[in-house]
């Protein structure tokens, strides 16, 4: 099993970049409060076509962007798809010009929040922008919490990878039978348990290194460059909002 | 399923952040921070163990496993999926931030309800029981999930029948599963399970580790209480008094968790109480003022008090409080959604 990383090309120096990551976060809840509030048609492509800017402004090469792309684009598909054949008072049915209107409008804002998610996100160090989440007041116990199982994941993904190349390795193959999931049982089982052994260990080094609380540093206050950089994505933001409630 | 963004009309995602913002606010306060580590490694072996594919036919699925959740984590299972569900927004992009609330209510909803279930009752004891609720924790996510897209609006009601069919053949895998799963934890290590894997991973429920401190200024001595929020006082810990950072008196609780200090003449102190692991609670006591709440005033006047006294209530008031506060939102937002929406028919009629 492979995990992404999401911030693999954040450390490249583009306009997306340079911006505080404190300012992308409000960008990105701005933005995405526009996209969810916004069901008309042309909005929703104008929101796309915009998406689409940033993310070539970001410079995020498109093998990435395509391979993260692939889940939201099957659902908007499957999601858009239902609904477009979908009438009030009809489950499925033929398509009508309305409902073929909201299918293509829930695709556009679908692809869009995304695109715009991978843009900023993408374009930062995951672990700055904690830091920035931090300094916007989200509760350090839950960064924490976050974090620990961000790094966790990459050590279980370890013994997993052990675990499945043992059952390949005496000739399993999965199968619709009660023989298969009964070890996919057995293979939860065991990733659950050597978790909990891992916990004992890492308690004990944690109270081997004096813990007594845990802190996630927030990011140095806010200069004037830093703003001065954010300026044009805030105001993006903010336009994108007016046009979501204007419209 | 995840509900991606931009799907769901915004009020619905605004009611599920606040819902679900509530929810993890009360477990973080639950939680205590030596337990951070363990709620993080068992998330992440969630995290892991659900996005393994299990044939299904022509097909293959992946489980949610929150019911499982649910019986290994207790109540805090909740939390745990919303740090599973931010995760996989973050690294796979199912699911997004704006319906995070809402995706985290859906799947961690019933994983809280299994958890209650399990600590109040301890259902995890009977095998069958176990799956019968893994089972039956997928299939109220798929009746939430489709009573929250059958909120979006007439349109999705045939999606919403659809998701919740989709749930049919994943509940009953997940409760074949999840039973032969705490089967096979069970066996592997039967002193681990339930008594150190259930009990030890919420002991945020027991409230054993957070410790506190009263204060009880009299004539000449300031009375302090050490304990516990179950009302096990804390022994044999240090008290400081300090004025302006200067230590000018400290004393070291007894076997009832209480110490006395003199009492200064300073207008205001701090008192800190330095307990075992790392424990530590720091109170300023304004001397100056006298302004003390009339039980513990009363209640130092009566001697030594009881350190039961101290055992924390649930709080139920504030609950009601909250639900009351979420519910009534929802409505106004409901209401107000209506209200537009008839307005909208009335003119595409005119």
């Amino acid at each position: 099993m492979h995990l992404p990383e999401i911030d693999r090309y954040s450390r490249k120096d583009g306009p997306l970049n340079r911006v505080d990551p404190r300012i992308k976060l409000l960008s990105l809840g701005l933005i995405l409060l526009a996209v969810n509030l916004t069901w008309h048609l042309k909005v929703a492509g104008l929101f796309l076509g915009v998406s689409i800017v940033m993310l070539s402004v970001s410079g995020l090469p498109l093998n990435f962007v395509l391979w993260h792309l692939r889940a939201p684009a099957a659902i908007a598909l499957l999601i858009g798809g239902l609904l477009s054949i979908s009438s009030p008072g009809k489950t499925f049915g033929s398509p009508t010009p309305e409902s073929l209107a909201l299918g293509l409008t829930v695709i556009l804002k679908v692809l869009s929040s995304f695109i715009f998610f991978l843009s900023l996100v993408g374009t930062s160090p995951l672990f700055k922008t904690l830091r920035a989440a931090r300094s916007l007041g989200v509760p350090e116990k839950l960064l924490a919490l976050f974090i620990f199982t961000y790094r966790y994941v990459f050590v279980l993904l370890d013994d997993f990878g052990t675990l499945k190349l043992a059952m390949i390795a005496r000739g399993f193959r999965e199968k619709t039978n009660f023989h298969t999931y009964r070890l996919k049982a057995r293979l939860y089982a065991l990733l659950l348990w050597r978790a909990y052994e891992e916990t004992e260990k890492v308690l004990l080094a944690m109270y081997a290194r004096g813990l007594s609380s845990l802190t996630v540093q927030g990011l140095s206050p806010i200069g004037k460059d830093e703003i001065f950089t954010g300026i044009p994505l805030l105001g993006i933001s903010l336009l994108l909002l007016g046009f979501s409630i204007f419209w | 399923m995840h509900i991606a963004d931009g799907v769901l009309p915004a009020w619905i995602s605004g009611v599920g952040w606040v819902v679900t913002a509530g929810g993890v606010v009360l477990s973080l306060r639950r939680l205590p921070v030596e337990e951070v580590p363990k709620i993080s490694l068992v998330t992440a072996a969630i995290f892991l163990a659900s996005l393994i594919h299990v044939p299904l036919g022509p097909t293959s699925v992946h489980l949610i496993l929150n019911g499982l959740g649910g019986l290994l984590l207790g109540p805090l299972a909740f939390l745990s999926f919303f740090i599973a569900l931010a995760l996989q927004a973050l690294l796979f992009q199912f699911g997004g931030l704006f319906s995070l609330g809402i995706n985290t209510l859906v799947m961690g909803g019933p994983a809280f309800m299994v958890g209650l279930l399990t600590y109040k009752g301890g259902f995890h004891r009977n095998t069958i029981l176990s799956g019968v609720l893994c089972g039956g924790a997928v299939l109220l996510s798929g009746l939430l999930l489709a009573l929250t897209l059958s909120l979006a609006g007439e349109n999705f009601l045939g999606v919403a029948r659809l998701a919740l069919v989709a749930h049919l053949p994943v509940a009953v895998l997940e409760g074949l599963i999840g039973a032969l799963t705490l089967k096979t934890l069970k066996a592997l290590k039967p002193s681990l399970f339930p008594a150190c894997l259930i009990l030890i991973l919420i002991p945020s429920l027991s409230s054993a580790h957070r410790l506190d401190l009263d204060l009880f200024p009299e004539k000449t001595t300031i009375r302090v209480e050490a304990f516990f929020p179950d009302g096990t006082p804390a022994v044999g810990d240090r008290v400081e008094m300090s004025y302006q950072g200067k230590v000018i008196a400290t004393c070291t609780t007894d076997s009832e968790g209480v110490c006395t200090l003199p009492r200064p003449n300073y207008p205001e102190v701090k008192i800190v109480l330095s307990g075992k692991l790392g424990h530590r609670v720091e109170r300023t006591l304004k001397l100056a003022t006298n302004t003390f709440p009339a039980q513990e005033t009363r209640e130092s006047s009566q001697g030594p008090s009881k350190v039961k006294i101290h055992k924390e209530k649930f709080p139920t008031t504030e609950v009601l409080a909250g639900l009351g506060f979420i519910f009534g939102l929802s409505g106004f937002i409901v209401a107000w959604d209506t209200r537009r929406r008839f307005k909208a028919l009335a003119s595409s009629g005119n």
